[in-house]
């Protein structure tokens, strides 16, 4: 490339990656503003509106930048791609330059392609590998505990890789990268036949090379709605675990799949209660997004982590929706609460529910009062959990039922 | 409190919130008696207001209570309804709001050497939720049957407090009140004996049961302002602030206007307590002793106005009323 051209798209990418992070930031004015990264990724966009089987106003900014990706080949990696910019940056001052990964396959377009079988069946298995996904979680970043850090895990393990290996994960393993190459190909396709129609004139080497090809898009299919088939059954077993999902959530087994791990309902929780799932879902679930009610719980004038989910897997809700949406049922272990043990006139759980869901309830024949929670009015906000004193073993906890 | 934390014995759980302190209820007796004799007042100990002397207006002179010296009458420029059941503001023909509530009956046990829950370390804690797995929480249901209780530690060396929240009742029917004590104190002997059963009480015995049973609300004052649950939520402002409730729960801190110690229509009294004119859910934190303390010391400042500036309650000048709250060190926000 001519320095001519490398300012003015060095530019151009500069701009972009300062539009993104600008987006992404807290003092946004906008609480949508976040989603907007995450939707102008193709990859994102084709894959969580077939799973979701939804096509969002939002993922018309994605399925825009994929139109013109039909055009120009991999147009969004060289002047819009914030994590591209970081990653070349990496690999600039990184440690191999070589580029020798270049025998490695474009498995990328492999990855988009089992993501895009797996949407088929609801569980995009690999969505969660998009760069814009990773270049918005680590947004999230909090350092006052490991979930909180591990929401930079991704950036930071594709910047070490930038470091090592050059370009590798831009060139081969990107499946937003990849699914650009796809709708390259289409127009290639497309092209080649209007103009040449290539009846009897394939040397045998090509025919082999297509046939690899072949294989390889047939194994990758197969892995998408086989890795999503198995996350399924694995989420359907998880559905009675201890596990909150935040407000809107689609069922377990489609969770951990649609997910992408943007941290966009993280960042928009004014309580602060949504947090990345360490493992307590299985591998399949590592960093979706999981409540705990500790410092907060969910406030019954927000859902503002509904509205700012880009994949659908928080179905937006407005507030009288979100206050019926059972996050979870709050559930009495009378044999800790300091008020059925007579250890204080506790009544902290009653005072605090917002929906008026549990009263103390005395009984004549044990002789102790403790808190009844009425299931028809709870919907599992946390509040009561919130306040319970016992730091540890709270005596009412919101389970998922 | 200062004056607790400089007695040997005498709170603990200080500055633990959400959990409250725990006195030792002779060492809150030492203090108030020394507090009573420093102040050089007459006190009268022992009675119980009945009736209210009126004049001509219908304005309160007086109350009338009984004692050992049999039926008598003070004579006062003001009176403050500080029974908790309004019981002079009632006699008076003041607007209440008759209420019912849990009234239980908390006893002492001695001779108790088990741990509090706060106060085990993180293992205990785990070695305690083994014990108990099994048993999945419920919509309520007891997941066993939970007896023998020994309570929270007191002040006292091995020496708990045993609460009991006791069921809904009316605390201003006597006959009712005093079967519910019959079955209390019966109910407290019986865990008694279950709870020697525990590793660490098998020589517990009972210190006493409280003096009093444990009468939460009964008549809540009609007042010139009635807080509400919606004003307690939102924190709302007053003019009037005369102090604030501590924060409960979710719920945050909220201010105490004057107007809600003040009869809407009678002159001469005014309210402390548990009494004061609120809804049943801001009364329900109202009625906590530290907040009883606050619209004590408040009314008892009001009422000293009302004679030295010789006008009624409902026209204190509120202004001065603030700044006599505020250089005694109450907090108005």
């Amino acid at each position: 490339m001519t320095s001519g051209k490398r300012w003015p798209r060095l530019l151009a990418r500069l701009a972009s990656f300062s539009i993104f992070a600008g987006l992404l930031w807290p003092a946004m004015p906008s609480i949508r503003a976040p989603s907007i990264v995450t939707q102008s990724s193709p990859f994102i966009v084709f894959a969580s509106s077939l799973a979701s089987r939804e096509f969002g106003v939002g993922s018309m900014v994605g399925f825009s930048i994929a139109a013109l990706a039909l055009a120009r080949r991999r147009w969004f990696c060289r002047y819009a791609c914030p994590t591209g910019l970081l990653l070349e940056g990496a690999a600039k001052i990184g440690l191999k330059r070589t580029a020798w990964w270049a025998a490695v396959p474009d498995i990328g377009k492999y990855v988009a392609l089992a993501t895009f079988m797996g949407a088929f069946i609801g569980y995009p298995a690999l969505l969660w590998t998009d760069p814009l996904a990773i270049f918005s979680s680590a947004f999230s970043i909090r350092f006052k505990a490991i979930s909180g850090v591990l929401t930079g895990f991704g950036l930071a393990v594709l910047i070490i890789l930038g470091l090592t290996s050059g370009g590798l994960w831009c060139a081969r393993l990107c499946p937003l990268g990849g699914t650009q190459e796809m709708l390259a190909s289409i127009k290639e396709w497309i092209e080649k036949a209007r103009g040449f129609p290539h009846v009897g004139t394939q040397s045998s080497l090509a025919v082999a090379g297509r046939t690899r090809i072949a294989r390889r898009i047939f194994l990758a299919g197969a892995a998408g709605i086989g890795i999503g088939l198995w996350a399924r059954r694995i989420g359907e077993r998880r559905r009675s675990s201890a596990l909150l999902r935040p407000p809107g959530a689609v069922s377990e087994d489609r969770f951990t799949g649609l997910c992408i791990r943007c941290g966009n309902c993280i960042r928009a929780c004014p309580s602060k209660i949504i947090i990345p799932d360490t493992g307590r879902a299985g591998l399949a679930g590592l960093l979706a997004p999981v409540i705990r009610y500790r410092g907060g719980y969910c406030l019954e004038d927000c859902s503002a982590c509904t509205q700012v989910c880009p994949s659908g897997t928080l179905k937006s809700l407005n507030l009288e929706q979100k206050a019926k949406y059972v996050i979870g049922e709050a559930l009495m272990d009378v044999s800790l609460c300091l008020l059925a043990l007579g250890q204080k006139d506790c009544d902290a759980c009653v005072r605090a529910c917002p929906f008026d869901a549990v009263r103390i309830h005395w009984d004549e024949d044990s002789y102790i009062a403790y808190p009844i929670v009425d299931k028809k009015r709870c919907n599992g906000c946390g509040a009561c959990e919130l306040v319970c004193p016992p730091e540890e073993n709270k005596a009412i906890t919101v389970r998922r039922v | 409190m200062k004056r607790l934390d400089r007695l040997k014995f005498g709170i603990i759980e200080r500055n633990k919130a959400p959990i409250y302190p725990t006195i030792d209820a002779e060492a809150f007796k030492y203090v108030l008696a020394d507090m009573v004799l420093e102040s050089g007042m007459n006190a009268y100990l022992n009675c119980w207001g009945v009736d209210a002397v009126l004049d001509a207006r219908g304005s309160v002179r007086g109350a009338v209570f009984e004692s050992k010296s049999g039926r008598q009458a003070i004579l006062a420029d003001m009176i403050i309804d500080a029974t908790g059941d309004g019981d002079v503001f009632a006699a008076a023909g003041a607007s209440f709001e008759k209420v019912k509530d849990n009234i239980g009956l908390v006893s002492r046990i001695g001779n108790v050497a088990i741990e509090d829950m706060f106060d085990e370390s993180p293992k205990d804690a785990t070695k305690r939720r083994d014990r108990t797995q099994g048993s999945m929480p419920t919509r309520g249901a007891p997941v066993s049957i939970l007896e023998g209780h020994v309570g929270s530690p007191t002040p006292a060396p091995q020496v708990n407090w045993l609460n009991m929240k006791g069921p809904v009742a009316d605390g201003l029917d006597v006959a009712e009140v005093s079967a519910l004590e019959l079955k209390h104190r019966r109910a407290i002997w019986n865990n008694l004996e279950k709870a020697r059963k525990r590793a660490g009480a098998e020589q517990a015995y009972l210190v006493e049961t409280a003096p009093q049973m444990g009468v939460r609300l009964t008549r809540l004052l009609a007042g010139v302002k009635k807080l509400t649950v919606q004003e307690m939520k939102s924190g709302t402002r007053f003019q009037d602030v005369i102090g604030y409730s501590g924060a409960y729960a979710n719920a945050p801190e909220f201010q105490i206007p004057y107007r809600c110690l003040v009869p809407e229509k009678l002159d001469n009294l005014l309210a402390a307590g548990r009494c004061v004119s609120a809804e049943f859910p801001v009364a329900d934190t109202l009625r906590l002793i530290p907040v009883c303390w606050v619209t004590g010391q408040a009314a008892g400042l009001a009422a000293a106005l009302c004679v030295s500036d010789k006008c009624s309650p409902r026209h204190v000048n509120v202004g001065k009323l603030q700044n006599m709250l505020r250089r005694q060190g109450a907090y108005l926000g």
